[in-house]
């Protein structure tokens, strides 16, 4: 798997990723570069956390929103992950303000966190089949329809 | 299961339950009365609000955004007339934007004085506190009404400022209430703030250290009541927050009591907010909106510009974030809401752990939730 954006980002400096116009880490290095934005960065916590459903590019794209809690305007980052095999490290461990929002883009996406303490789904019941918030999700007016988006 | 494990018993609180704020259920773990673990469990109220958000075009989805926090339409409004101006990058007069701050100070002093009102509900005063917050909460809908046409689903903000300018019998109601306001927040705090059953059953309970509480991504008072003065008004302010001048009262311990505490301050100081957007009022200028997005059908045609943007207002449960994706249609690609109440609902179990059961209802009291932004 290429490994384009992850490698630049590690390769800069991180005095040089505020300026970036698009901070994007690879998979493997998401919780590398978590860890620098809080520690040397000074982004102690982390706000927003939310994923995009790329379907043109058959990506998931997860987007974290972190700021300062001595005040500025948030910083991104984002990760992504093939839509068929969405997998991502959680990052619970540097920030447990991820939990519940790891769990809404799990239950809703279909993104699995690993590491993630307690993945469960948050909103829907248990043996609710498919993720309804990505864009192929079947709909048929705005009802449910049992068993749709079965994989 | 060991010797020790065993006398362990599973308690479901809720989801029909009056202290639970609506329908939210937390399983709780108990030795005798001793809280050992808690879980909440959310998604009773779900009913996918982003999805239809992303089946609707942007301004269908303003009244939609008042059922979020059905307390606070006007901050819900707010946050997300704020996430589609930056996107479609639409500005909004110097007037639009006075009447959005009145409006969203007078939903602050709403909700924490129905907030404090509805905590002491869970500690066993039963609607008898709530009453002094509800009569004031009931002035402050009357403007509401005046301005919106409607008391909780306001619906008040459009794209580039608000739907109408105030009518004439406004202000001068306006200047009624707060003439009475300081009254309201002596007696309030003097019949709640030293009493003894109170300070009782909130010091030390439900403590939220200042060390881990920016970790937990806790925000508004909760985050303020730890001692972390981090307030987006003054963090990243938008509007005309960044030209009034106020405090941000924290807390020292974190426990329920600093976070009532903090609640008492915020509402002193939105009220000092208010006296100088009233007297400025009268001098801004630019009209209540937009010239170019004031016909309807620029509001209903909209199509920014293919993007992103992340706009947040500081709503009276905390950071209300947007997170908005467009593709150029007009209908937003994607459209995230970050609802402080359930982010703040992140460290409950760690505030619940080694308190006495009766104490679990009295800690979710103080995070102030409101399950419509809960569940979404």
């Amino acid at each position: 798997m290429s490994d384009q954006p992850g490698e630049r980002l590690i390769a800069a400096s991180p005095a040089a990723w505020r300026d970036m116009t698009r901070l994007e880490a690879h998979g493997d290095h998401l919780l590398a570069v978590a860890r620098v934005v809080r520690d040397q960065l000074g982004y102690g916590m982390l706000t927003n956390l939310t994923a995009v459903d790329d379907l043109a590019r058959g990506e998931i794209e997860v987007v974290y929103h972190v700021v300062s809690p001595a005040g500025g305007a948030p910083l991104a980052f984002r990760a992504r992950t093939p839509r068929d095999a969405a997998r991502l490290p959680s990052l619970v461990a540097c920030w447990p303000g991820a939990e519940l929002q790891e769990r809404e883009a799990y239950d809703l996406f279909g993104v699995v966190f690993d590491g993630h303490p307690d993945l469960r789904r948050i909103y829907l019941w248990d043996d609710f089949i498919g993720h309804p918030m990505r864009r192929d999700f079947p709909r048929q007016g705005d009802k449910y329809i049992a068993g749709a988006g079965e994989e | 299961m060991s010797a020790h494990e065993s006398h362990l018993l599973q308690v479901n609180i809720g989801p029909q339950h009056p202290s639970t704020h609506g329908v939210f259920r937390m399983e709780v773990t108990l030795d005798g009365e001793t809280v050992v673990a808690l879980r909440p469990v959310f998604g009773y109220l779900h009913r996918n609000h982003e999805q239809l958000a992303e089946a609707s075009s942007y301004i269908q989805t303003m009244p939609y955004t008042d059922r979020l926090d059905y307390f606070n339409s006007m901050t819900s409004n707010y946050g997300y007339a704020l996430a589609v101006e930056r996107l479609a990058g639409i500005d909004v007069p110097q007037r639009a934007n006075y009447i959005r701050a009145l409006m969203s100070e007078l939903t602050r002093i709403l909700n924490h004085a129905t907030a404090i009102g509805f905590m002491i509900n869970d500690m066993g005063a039963w609607h008898t506190a709530l009453q002094f917050g509800m009569r004031e909460r009931e002035k402050i809908l009357d403007l509401f009404e005046m301005a919106s046409g409607a008391r909780m689903m306001c619906n008040y903000f459009r794209f580039g400022g608000v739907v109408r300018d105030l009518p004439p019998e406004f202000l001068p109601y306006f200047d009624q209430l707060m003439r009475g306001l300081p009254a309201f927040f002596d007696e309030f705090e003097q019949l709640l703030r030293d009493n003894e059953i109170i300070v009782a059953r909130s010091s030390g309970i439900g403590i939220l250290p200042r060390e881990v509480a920016a970790s937990y991504s806790v925000t508004g008072p909760v985050l303020r009541g730890s001692g972390i003065p981090y307030d987006i008004r003054r963090a990243e302010p938008y509007g005309i927050y960044g030209e009034l001048a106020f405090d941000i009262p924290v807390g020292s311990v974190g426990d329920v009591y600093d976070r009532t505490l903090v609640r008492f301050a915020e509402m002193r100081q939105s009220y000092r907010m208010l006296q100088q957007i009233r007297e400025r009022l009268p001098d801004t200028i630019g009209g209540h909106i937009n010239p170019a997005m004031a016909n309807f059908g620029k509001q209903k045609a909209l199509r920014p510009p293919a993007g992103e943007a992340y706009a947040r207002v500081e709503s009276p449960k905390g950071e209300l974030g947007f997170y908005l994706v467009s593709d150029g249609s007009t209908r937003p690609y994607r459209y995230k809401v970050r609802a402080p109440s359930f982010i703040n609902l992140t460290p409950l179990g760690a505030m619940c752990r080694g308190h006495l059961l009766a104490d679990v209802v009295v800690i979710l009291g103080s995070i102030d939730i409101v399950m419509g932004e809960v569940d979404r």
